[in-house]
């Protein structure tokens, strides 16, 4: 009981003292400490709410239920501690309020309503026995006082629009175009609104400043001016905002959003500049960074694309989705819907009609290479959401395109490939979504061109043209042939890539005349060894480099052949037989092709049932000198009817490469007076020592053979 | 008190029980409602991850064509300028520069590191001002609309750690290739097509081989698997019919083979019967749907110019490039191109020039190509190689030949088109080309940066696979939101 006394009496001192706090409100001066009580202000409002509360829920359980009249000194109790609490929790907020922190209608309201319930609470704990009905009404009116102080509290600490901002749509940024926007209204002011202004508005009005108007700006606050036009280093609000961040006067304030560098550079430039209220961002030099700044910020934000309408039925889309007329959703939980058609057999008038039922989700519809008819347009007209549309290589023919002006949203159009006309584009003009149109390849003419150029916001996109500026060479003609190597008499195929182009070509080895060497038709017999060039030529291009190949010609056949001496185990091809059968190799040393010898000779003999006449015997060899292959350092023919009975026809001392030679194949033809033989016995030396000049000199060399040829 | 208690117990029967319950039910459902996904998803395979075959979000690309440069092109005579490098021809790598960065064992036993400058000339192009080389001309033209990436970097310092790194995004292997995880995402455009293509072309420069395993469907299912395209008669291999037997003859085979399949599932169910039913079906369309696209005969002359001479020339750059167009506008996900012969270790004038002409007509047709056509909006396209050449000659430098050896800590590759920011430079190197200065791009970051523009969310294509989940860019990379549009 002697605590409860206690209490009361400290109620009616509470009450007596924030009477005092009121009456000397601007004269008050605050020790430290007494400030820390003020600041605790957030945390004590917690208890008369509660308390309160509770007090008075339990007297409406009580009034419903005689049962719990026993519990009577538990709620008065409640009452009391109630009322204390809230006289404590509003000298707490006196105290901050006097601090200077905020100010304006906010705080007013927040007082006066915190107040209230102070003096209604003290009220209704002594009257609780009183008249019941004046009880009930009185703690009615608590429970809104409570409400209303708990609200407005909540909007000065965390800003009006906090409570609902999950709710409230976001503002859409107004886009205003360069030529039209000011620096303050469409630079400076957004920062502020952003950043400044919750705290600097006629319900707050921290430190006495106000940001909404220019008149506010120009009137400054508490601390004096806010900026000196001109001065940024003198002006207060850029003092504030340059303070680090651990001073207490540093704007925003920690706590707070902070402004990006940007938007600093903004506020500073718009002072340095005059602080006008009324300058337009075209008046800026054009290399002012503000005014570059300037093009940044009023940029068109990229937005993703949201959709309006409802999505389609799932069964619809299900039904109408084909191999060969493909739907899909723009993205997972987005209505909008793409097409694509595949195969121009599968596409018909009705393949594009049977999705009507579609018409309001479809966004885009690829329709490229299908034999789209120009009265088919009608059917997409109906597309009303429809923002790409490709045509590209369709079977339109562009009379009808100008219906498409009425799709409200269409940003891209493809004609590319059709034969649509400069005349038959221009009604598109009409269209304010259109942004651009893909024509390359059309009947568009030059003057038609500059028709379109008229239409400025429009891009229309020309692609790539050949004026005949571009002169490229072309790539050389391409011997058919695969084999070198022919018997008696062979068809020479040479073949272009590129239509339209013409062959010349010399048998002789000798260069190829873009006028007087011989066109190529379709095949040419030849009977003897020969080397062919040839080069291609088409008008709009420059004449290819040549083309050059050797073919040989080998007349012979033995009907066996030995090698006396073994190839390297490495390079043994298919053994000796290889060596007539009309395959040559290449500079894979290691495809099989070639026959490779280097610690002995290749002693080669061949024999013939029939007695042959022969004149010449060639050896196809490498020379890849970095790889070691060098030709043989002598090749002697034997020949007679038996092999005891040989004579040497012809030896023959190749002629060896110097340090700058590169890779080669190498024919060495071995001439001798014309011999009828049954057998023939062919020795080729490798090169004993590599050169000097040789990575390897004084080594042995290899010689590589891939077919002999005999005539 | 007791008494309440008991009054409680007494009063709590089954049916207050029950009822009870279903308010707690409601309380749960309530709760659920806050989590939109809770009931969506959650089967099996796409567990976590959300479901394969539509976007995450509205993309910016719908497919990608991705001209690599296998061997790794250098980046200081193509798009990373670096006059310091001429004037200090010859003079020594500072140690300062290098700060004691790991090398290749090709030429850590070089005792000398001579820094050497382009052999060619560099002009500036565009809006954007860029440096381009003078082996790239055509490339040049299109500066505009390319963005230019020079502070690229990566963690492996040979080919095949570094080209398997790019493309499935871990060094070792066994892990989907890029395109059969955007297959796995977005699934085909077209039915008649696979997702996944790849083309392969050589030049005369030093090579590396490419392997199959860096187009693999790893874990996923082999539907996402790279199907390679040859340049021979047979473009894709066993799908021609064998001799003697026509599309007529095919189809009644199918139809048949149809039924049976069908009788067969009808009899056990096995869900493998039904998709190696729409695989036979897939295969019958693809018969007419390759031939058609792989000939390139009908193609107008202004493209062959485009496209320079050789792309009517088989297995060439400039014939795939084509080909790559032809694809991507079929709506094939994912074209990759590998051209191989980037590796100047020595002789880098002579061979990079010819590498160059190889690829920078084709690469910049390829552009104004899809361009004119409406489609570089849609369409990603990506050049580069897998790392990039040291700024000091390996082996020994001469006026007018020297090699450059493996650089991973700095390189540049271009990207255009589908959302990525036309005619920009991103990112910068120190005077020597050595370390990147400015906004580096790790190769998860670009993987991230390519998945996001095809409205795929890198951290949620996910496949579970042998108790762990997995993506791409493994437990990396960030999108490069500057990169795009």
């Amino acid at each position: 009981m002697k605590i409860k006394r206690l209490a009361e009496n400290l109620l009616l001192a509470a009450n007596v003292f924030i009477l005092f706090i009121l009456l000397f409100h601007p004269a008050l001066r605050l020790p430290a400490w007494v400030q820390v009580t003020g600041r605790m202000h957030p945390l004590l409002l917690h208890f008369p709410i509660v308390l309160l509360l509770l007090a008075l829920v339990l007297d409406v359980m009580m009034l419903r239920n005689a049962a719990l009249r026993g519990y009577q000194p538990l709620i008065s109790n409640l009452w009391l501690a109630g009322a204390l609490t809230a006289a404590i929790t509003a000298i707490s907020g006196l105290f901050l309020s006097v601090e200077d922190v905020y100010s304006g209608s906010m705080l007013s309201w927040h007082k006066w309503t915190g107040l209230g319930i102070v003096w209604l609470s003290s009220l209704l704990y002594m009257l609780r026995y009183y008249k019941q009905p004046i009880f009930m009404a009185g703690s009615v009116l608590m429970l809104a006082g409570l409400a209303m102080a708990g609200h407005f509290g909540a909007n000065l600490t965390h800003g009006t629009d906090f409570l609902l901002a999950p709710v409230t749509p976001p503002p859409q940024k107004i886009v205003v175009p360069v030529e039209q926007a000011l620096v303050y209204e469409h630079l400076v002011k957004p920062i502020l609104e952003q950043k400044c202004v919750s705290c600097h508005n006629a319900a707050k009005a921290k430190g006495q400043l106000l940001m909404e108007t220019p008149a506010q700006m120009l009137k400054g606050g508490k601390s004096g001016l806010l900026f000196v036009a001109g001065n940024p280093a003198a002006s207060l609000m850029l003092q504030r905002i340059h303070l680090p961040m651990e001073e207490k006067k540093h704007m925003p304030p920690k706590n707070k959003t902070q402004l990006e560098p940007d938007e600093i550079t903004i506020l500073q430039h718009w002072v340095r500049s005059g602080a006008d209220f009324k300058r337009k961002v075209t008046e800026l030099p054009a290399d002012d960074s503000l005014y570059l700044l300037a093009l940044q910020k009023l940029a068109a934000p990229e937005v993703e694309e949201t959709y309006a309408f409802a999505a389609a039925d799932e069964s619809t889309l299900k039904k109408l989705n084909n191999n060969y007329r493909v739907i899909y959703p723009v993205a997972r939980h987005s209505p909008a819907l793409v097409v694509n058609f595949y195969n121009k057999t599968q596409y018909s008038a009705k393949a594009l009609e049977e999705l009507l039922p579609l018409k309001t989700q479809v966004v885009e519809l690829h329709l490229q290479k299908m034999p789209v008819q120009d009265a088919d347009l009608a059917i997409i007209k109906q597309f009303s959401n429809l923002r790409r549309l490709n045509l590209d290589f369709t079977a339109i023919t562009g009379p009808t395109l100008k219906e498409l002006s009425a799709l409200p949203h269409l940003r891209s159009l493809a004609v590319s490939g059709t034969r649509v006309t400069a005349a038959h584009l221009q009604p598109l003009a009409a269209s304010k979504s259109l942004k651009e149109i893909y024509c390359w390849n059309t009947g568009i003419t030059g003057q038609g061109w500059q028709q379109l150029a008229a239409i400025k916001h429009i891009r229309f996109e020309k692609g790539y043209v050949d004026d005949g500026s571009d002169s490229l060479r072309l790539n050389p003609p391409i011997i058919e042939n695969e084999q070198t190597v022919f018997r008696n008499s062979m068809g020479l195929v040479l073949r272009h890539p590129i239509r339209g182009t013409e062959i010349r070509y010399t048998l002789d080895g000798s260069d190829v005349d873009s006028l007087l060497s011989p066109v190529f038709k379709d095949s040419l017999l030849i009977d003897s060894s020969f080397t062919i060039r040839a080069k291609a030529y088409k008008p709009g291009w420059y004449g290819s480099a040549a083309v050059r190949m050797r073919f040989m010609k080998t007349s012979y056949l033995p009907d066996s052949a030995v090698l006396l001496q073994p190839a390297n185990e490495k390079y043994v091809a298919e053994g000796p037989k290889s060596l007539t059968d009309q395959q040559t190799g290449n500079f894979e040393i290691g495809s099989g092709k070639w026959m490779g010898f280097r610690y002995n000779n290749m002693e080669l003999m061949m024999l013939f049932k029939q007695p042959v006449k022969m004149k010449a015997v060639t050896l196809n060899t490498l020379r890849l000198p970095r790889s070691y292959i060098f030709p043989p350092q002598q090749v002697e023919i034997w020949g007679g009817p038996q092999p005891d009975q040989l004579q040497l026809l012809k030896k023959v001392t190749p002629a060896q490469p110097g340090q700058k030679d590169g890779n080669s194949i190498i024919d060495i033809t071995c001439q001798f007076a014309e011999r009828e033989i049954n057998c023939l016995k062919i020795v080729a030396v490798p090169v004993g020592k590599l050169p000097q000049w040789h990575d390897g000199k004084g080594q042995k060399a290899w010689v590589f053979v891939d077919e002999i040829l005999l005539n | 008190m007791d008494k309440e208690f008991l009054e409680h117990g007494l009063n709590m029967n089954r049916r207050r029980f029950l009822s009870r319950l279903s308010l707690g039910l409601g309380s749960v459902a309530l709760g659920s409602l806050l989590i939109p996904d809770l009931f969506g998803g959650g089967s099996g395979v796409e567990e976590m991850g959300l479901a394969p075959g539509i976007p995450h979000f509205a993309p910016k690309a719908k497919r990608v064509i991705y001209l690599f440069q296998n061997g790794a092109p250098s980046q200081l005579e193509s798009f990373d300028y670096k006059p310091k490098l001429r004037e200090m021809m010859g003079q020594e790598l500072p140690a300062s520069v290098r700060m004691g960065q790991r090398l290749t064992g090709m030429t850590s036993g070089q005792s000398s590191f001579p820094l050497v400058g382009s052999f060619y000339d560099f002009k500036q192009y565009g809006e954007a001002r860029a440096w381009v080389s003078d082996l790239f001309p055509y490339t040049a033209k299109v500066v505009d609309d390319i963005c230019i990436v020079r502070s690229m970097f990566t963690e492996a310092i040979n080919h095949d750690p570094a080209l398997t790194f790019f493309q499935t995004g871990a060094q070792q292997g066994n892990r989907p290739s890029m395109g059969a995880w955007v297959s796995y995402g977005l699934g085909s455009e077209n039915k008649n097509l696979p997702a996944f293509c790849v083309l392969l072309s050589r030049g005369k420069g030093n090579g590396q081989g490419v392997y199959s395993k860096l187009w693999t469907n790893g874990f996923l299912d082999s539907i996402h698997q790279g199907v390679q395209f040859s340049s021979g008669e047979s473009p894709v291999l066993y799908l021609n019919n064998p001799a003697g037997m026509d599309s007529t003859g095919r189809r009644k085979m199918l139809d048949k083979l149809s039924e049976l399949n069908h009788l067969s599932y009808s009899e056990f169910g096995d869900p493998e019967i039904t998709a190696k039913i729409q695989q036979y079906e897939m295969a019958y369309r693809m018969q007419t749907a390759v031939p058609d696209i792989t000939d390139l005969s009908k193609e107008p002359d202004d493209i062959i110019k485009l496209y320079g001479p050789n792309c009517l020339v088989p297995g060439t750059f400039a014939s795939n490039c084509l080909l790559a167009r032809k694809l991507s506008e079929n709506g094939v996900r994912f074209v990759q191109l590998y051209h191989q012969g980037w590796d100047q270790h020595g002789n880098l004038p002579r061979e990079m020039a010819g590498q160059a002409l190889d690829v920078d007509q084709a690469s910049a047709a390829l552009i104004t190509d899809l361009k004119q056509r409406g489609l570089l909006d849609e369409t990603l396209v990506i050049w580069g190689g897998e790392f990039g050449r040291t700024n000091y000659s390996q082996g020994k430098l001469s006026a007018d030949n020297y090699g450059r050896d493996h650089h991973p800590r700095c390189f540049s590759i271009w990207m255009a088109g589908g959302g990525v920011k036309p005619g920009i430079v991103y990112g910068e190197t120190d005077d020597f080309g050595y370390n990147i200065t400015k906004d580096p791009v790790h190769v998860h970051d670009f993987q991230a940066t390519v998945m996001h523009l095809l409205g795929l969310d890198h951290e949620k294509l996910i496949y579970k696979h042998l108790g762990r989940r997995y993506r791409l860019t493994d437990v990396a990379g960030n999108v490069v939101k500057d990169l795009i549009a």
